[in-house]
């Protein structure tokens, strides 16, 4: 492995983000770049692109069977694990999937023309009224499951995840990572009486947004 | 209709629901077939690669990072990297591959026919291309989409090597510097 400079580095880095380059240059790149935040950046700029070229390819309609075939391929193969993987994946998987459940199913009901409405999704308000992003709530029993998007308009940086209930006292469960202005997080609330907000605080304790939950 | 996102698609995926999976499979599966056949160039292996990137997007769910992208574009690369795998054993010698000459000869300055979820980002990158030169189009389509290294492309186009890999970077900057000018105006 040779130490590389960044103007070499910068040579480099087209091929590198299209994945085209051999594994010896490859090595030396990612060697630079992990100590390198100018370059670093640089990648995640070009990456966009590189990941761009791949919408060239159009859109095209599989074999009949191919949707079963590889959900039958994959699916039955993990079902057998599936409780043990869900505790694995832990409380913000579950709730993922709570949701996921529940919302596919409304989506299956709202083909088939009948009304069930499970999900309820609330947007996610910041400065001026605002729409930065939005949480899907589901109920579950004694349990509400949350999973916040957050795609605009919100500054960079971790938020403390905040259950701000009227009745009762605030809880934090959880912190969401926002970078280049989007970040998602998913978790489990315990049952609240009464109006609530779920609200994102920021270090410096400022709230940028909230979503007022559906009262239950 | 409730709009589930596709990180929550992708999170129950993670926790092996089924009507999760079931959902990003439909969701994603033109992309990801019309990909791969666009790079192995004919079905039955662009139905190996497109079930493999599935299998791979499912075994790596929960390891998805929201803030490296957006899970369209994850799950592209994925597929990217799955067909390229069953090609390049039998591409030991350069030879364009078998889409490519409709790619090339493609009107770039027109609206993409393929209206897919992403469209405006395909309409972007198409106007930006047709303001390419041709070898610099066919260089990036060659190593961005198919995989070629800068040596490929060099035996393919027929040029030194140095030249290729000129092709590609310049190619891409460009390309990086108008769809960012694009996306201000």
């Amino acid at each position: 492995m040779r130490a590389l400079d960044c103007p070499d580095v910068r040579e480099l880095l087209p091929e590198f983000v299209l994945g085209v380059l051999d594994g010896d240059a490859r090595a030396d790149v990612v060697a630079h770049i992990d100590g390198c935040g100018a370059c670093r950046t640089r990648v995640t700029e070009l990456s966009e692109t590189a990941d761009a070229v791949l919408l060239l390819a159009p859109e095209a309609e599989p074999p009949p069977g191919f949707q079963r075939r590889v959900l039958s391929h994959d699916f039955e193969r993990r079902r057998s694990n599936r409780w043990r993987t869900v505790k694995m994946v832990g409380l913000v998987a579950a709730a993922a999937a709570i949701l996921s459940v529940v919302t596919v199913r409304v989506i299956d009901t709202a083909r088939s023309g009948s009304a069930v409405a499970a999900v309820e999704t609330v947007p996610m308000v910041g400065d001026g009224g605002t729409t930065v992003g939005q949480v899907d709530v589901v109920d579950n029993d004694a349990s509400v499951g949350l999973a916040l998007t957050v795609n605009y308009a919100l500054a960079d940086g971790a938020y403390r995840v905040v259950l701000a209930p009227q009745s009762t006292p605030r809880e934090v469960l959880g912190t969401v990572t926002i970078a280049d202005g989007r970040g998602a997080w998913a978790g489990i609330a315990a049952e609240t009486r009464g109006p609530a907000d779920l609200e994102l605080v920021a270090d410096s304790g400022a709230v940028p947004c909230s979503a007022r939950l559906p009262v239950r | 209709m409730w709009t589930v996102t596709d990180e929550a698609l992708l999170a129950g995926m993670a926790a092996n629901d089924a009507e999760a999976a079931t959902a990003f499979v439909e969701r994603f599966q033109r992309r990801v077939f019309g990909l791969a056949l666009t790079i192995v160039g004919e079905t039955r292996t662009a139905e190996d690669a497109a079930q493999e990137a599935f299998a791979r997007a499912w075994k790596h769910a929960a390891a998805f990072d929201a803030r490296r992208g957006s899970v369209a574009t994850w799950l592209l690369t994925i597929t990217r990297n799955a067909a390229i795998d069953m090609v390049r054993v039998r591409r030991a010698v350069a030879t364009p591959p078998e889409t490519f000459a409709a790619l090339d000869e493609r009107d770039w300055g027109a609206d993409p026919a393929d209206r897919n979820l992403m469209a405006d980002d395909a309409r972007r990158l198409h106007a930006a291309l047709a303001r390419l030169s041709d070898e610099q189009r066919r260089a990036v389509i060659l190593a961005g989409l198919y995989g070629y290294t800068a040596r490929e492309v060099a035996e393919l186009e027929a040029i030194p090597l140095g030249t290729a890999k000129t092709r590609i970077r310049t190619a891409l900057i460009r390309l990086r510097g108008m769809l960012v000018d694009e996306g201000r105006q």
